[in-house]
């Protein structure tokens, strides 16, 4: 399974919406339910998911799915 | 180790309901915050009330509450983000409005939610030297005056309060046990007012209206948060943190009557209460109908612990404060 695959089976969770197709450039612009405590609910279910923790430096700067790839995939590399 | 001997707190007559608030974010908005934070209204200071009058008021209510003679404090500590002004300490002017003496020690303490842990120990350290005899600290904050009228995200969770507490070195009352601190300065932007002081000056440019990252519509000239990045740093550094201080005291979350965090809001006091294994029994909160006071939230919440009788003799409480800095304290009192 790829990262992107990973991380879409989250947000899927996350947002209770099985239809979500993740690109890299996913966004809140794009989803309406993404608001700044899916933010969080999004990244500690990442963080218990692919057993890592961000920063809260890389948390500041999540705005797409794009930032979350570019702190995750060089992990599974 | 000086002693907590009483405590009063003042909150500001205004009340902003989300009822109020759906006109300017929307119902929908509203409730769903409102769901997030437990908070449904907030007490807010007047146009033109600071947070140095709710600390006057407050500082009056206890004294007199205690039969407590103003000539007999000899130290004042008055901590707070919302000073009445840059230059002189705010303290200064509490000193005359509170009629004290003029052997009496007076400074500020700027520090927000994690505050009153830092005067606690700060009044301690005098106490304990014998600098002074009899401190008064005052932690207040009028926050909702630094609030961007459309900045949804802090708007919605704010409210102001001033909390007075009295502590000499006589036995009797909540004996300071210990103090735990943090910070982790490379998060100072997270929070932050960013034209506000030297740093950077007031221009026709900084009061024009922004959109940042996290989409809050604000100014340059008011308070800023990243909120997930706020929340994230919580969630990692405040539970560890509490947990070190108390295996540092040799205590456990199971010896304590009660464990009293910032205020910040519900879900995340609920998450370090899950985080740390806090049973329900030991859980307290008040923030539902006054909101997030920022700086004088914890001692708002260990004061109407005390006026509740929530509080007995032997018992050990923990209390932590956590936010802009990013800074978090923890405090050990043991009533007696």
């Amino acid at each position: 399974m790829t990262t992107i695959e990973k991380l879409q089976n989250v947000f899927q969770d996350v947002f209770d919406d099985p239809s979500i197709r993740l690109t890299p450039e996913f966004s809140p612009s794009f989803y309406g339910d993404w608001d700044s405590l899916a933010t969080v609910r999004l990244v500690l279910s990442i963080e218990s998911e692919f057993g890592m923790r961000f920063t809260t430096d890389q948390v500041a700067k999540i705005k797409s799915v794009r930032d979350m790839l570019s702190v995750l995939e060089p992990l599974s590399s | 180790m000086a002693y907590i001997k009483a405590m009063a707190y003042c909150l500001p007559e205004g009340r902003l309901t989300n009822e109020d608030l759906y006109l300017r974010f929307g119902e929908k908005a509203v409730r769903s915050i409102s769901k997030m934070s437990g908070i449904t209204e907030r007490r807010i200071a007047s146009p033109g009330e600071t947070a140095a009058d709710l600390a006057t008021r407050a500082a009056q209510q206890l004294l007199t509450e205690q039969h407590c003679d103003p000539q007999s404090i000899d130290l004042l500590i008055f901590t707070s983000q919302t000073p009445d002004y840059q230059i002189p300490a705010t303290a200064c002017v509490l000193h005359e409005r509170l009629g004290l003496r003029l052997n009496c020690a007076c400074f500020d303490l700027n520090q927000g939610c994690s505050a009153f842990p830092y005067s606690l120990s700060v009044a301690n350290g005098l106490l304990e030297t014998g600098a002074a005899n009899r401190a008064l600290v005052l932690n207040a904050d009028a926050i909702t005056q630094v609030l961007y009228p459309k900045d949804r995200a802090l708007v919605t969770l704010h409210g102001d309060a001033a909390v007075a507490t009295l502590l000499d070195r006589s036995a009797g009352g909540g004996r300071l046990h210990g103090f735990h601190f943090g910070t982790d300065g490379t998060g100072w932007k997270h929070i932050v007012m960013p034209v506000s002081g030297a740093r950077a000056k007031r221009t026709a440019d900084t009061g024009r209206e922004i959109v940042t990252d996290t989409g809050s519509v604000t100014t340059a000239e008011h308070l800023q948060m990243n909120g997930p990045a706020v929340f994230h740093f919580s969630m990692t550094t405040v539970p560890e943190a509490i947990q070190f201080a108390l295996s540092k005291w040799n205590w456990a979350v199971e010896d304590c009557r009660l464990v009293l965090l910032h205020q910040a809001n519900k879900t995340m006091v609920d998450m370090i209460y899950r985080a740390l294994n806090v049973p329900p029994e030991k859980r307290f909160y008040f923030m539902e109908n006054i909101g997030n006071a920022a700086g004088a939230s914890s001692p708002l919440l260990l004061s109407e612990a005390l006026r509740q009788g929530k509080v007995k003799p032997g018992d050990r409480l923990v209390l932590s404060g956590f936010g802009n800095g990013l800074s978090w304290s923890v405090a050990a009192i043991e009533w007696s």
